[in-house]
């Protein structure tokens, strides 16, 4: 199933959890956050969350700034 | 002790983290700065770079983390980013900043007073990046901003307190802290603010981009306690007529 992350497209298996998904991108799950269509994740729900078709994430994290 | 909200600091300078060479560079600065407040912006992860994490040279033990909002354009934008900031930082601190302009990136003051009103409501330490207007710094301090920031000349443009004469006011008539922030290009301008009163100053573009941070880094923080302790020793009043030092009799013998 195909999934948008970042504004990308990528395909992911069924049954992908949001957790997987963070490995298989090397993230670090404890400094990423993810906004699923616009509704934020808690840190805790990342493993019990399941991909679905079509969904649109946006992974953010802290960078340098002023 | 400077105290915002109910957290103290020993330092008066904070830092920021963005435009360095490299995050060893950054950390080494941020170390001479003495710094114990520090700022960091949210942005979307670079999926082709997943290990550039800034996180991974910021020790959160050693640092209290001030996220901001910056490329917010309006009150809507700056509160998704602050909820994100919430989110990965797990901290309810937030330096509100929202510039509609990026050739300017003057701060909006509707805007801002509107997000602060409500981000306050929802749990945030807010402290607001704006202009500085003595007004606008009341009314943030009346909708419950932690402490105000109001703007030396705009951000990175290292061009020190050009907002002077309204600094003094809002730092005249605060309740909260006053944070100079933005445009400080050298030691001697955040002296400057320190001497004039202001609680604490923001400094990043002014170490980040210079010839060499680390040292510029320490010289902002001389610079910052010189400051201070100038402006708790009490500084002398300006006059525009000469007096003399030296004393004016015994000088008969000469004439």
């Amino acid at each position: 199933m195909k999934i948008i992350c970042n504004g990308t497209e990528y395909e992911v298996g069924q049954g992908t959890t949001l957790l997987h998904f963070l490995a298989q991108l090397q993230l670090d799950p404890d400094t990423v956050v993810v906004e699923c269509d616009t509704e934020i994740i808690r840190r805790e729900a990342y493993e019990g969350t399941l991909l679905a078709p079509g969904q649109n994430l946006e992974l953010i994290r802290f960078v340098g700034g002023g | 002790m400077l105290q915002i909200a109910d957290k103290t600091f020993r330092s008066r300078l904070f830092g920021g983290t963005g435009k360095f060479a490299s995050a060893q560079l950054m950390k080494e600065a941020l170390a001479a700065s003495g710094a114990e407040m520090i700022t960091v912006a949210l942005r979307r992860v670079d999926l082709t770079n997943p290990a550039d994490d800034i996180m991974a040279n910021l020790d959160r033990e050693t640092y209290w983390f001030l996220p901001n909002t910056s490329g917010a354009r309006n009150a809507e934008e700056a509160i998704r980013l602050a909820n994100l900031a919430r989110a990965v930082g797990n901290t309810n601190w937030l330096k509100l900043e929202i510039t509609p302009d990026p050739r300017t990136l003057l701060p909006d003051p509707i805007e801002t007073l509107k997000a602060t009103e409500l981000l306050v409501k929802d749990g945030f330490i807010v402290l607001p990046y704006m202009n500085a207007d003595p007004i606008l710094a009341l009314r943030l301090q009346d909708v419950g901003a932690a402490a105000v920031m109001p703007l030396g000349s705009p951000i990175g443009t290292n061009q020190g307190v050009l907002t002077r004469f309204q600094v003094a006011i809002i730092i005249d008539q605060a309740r909260v802290p006053v944070v100079v922030d933005a445009g400080l290009g050298a030691p001697s301008h955040a002296a400057a603010a320190m001497e004039m009163g202001a609680d604490a100053v923001l400094v990043n573009t002014a170490i980040a981009v210079s010839g060499d941070p680390v040292r510029m880094a320490r010289a902002f923080a001389q610079a910052v306690e010189a400051g201070r302790t100038a402006y708790e020793a009490g500084l002398g009043l300006q006059d525009n007529k000469a007096a003399a030092s030296s004393p004016e009799v015994g000088l008969d013998f000469l004439r």
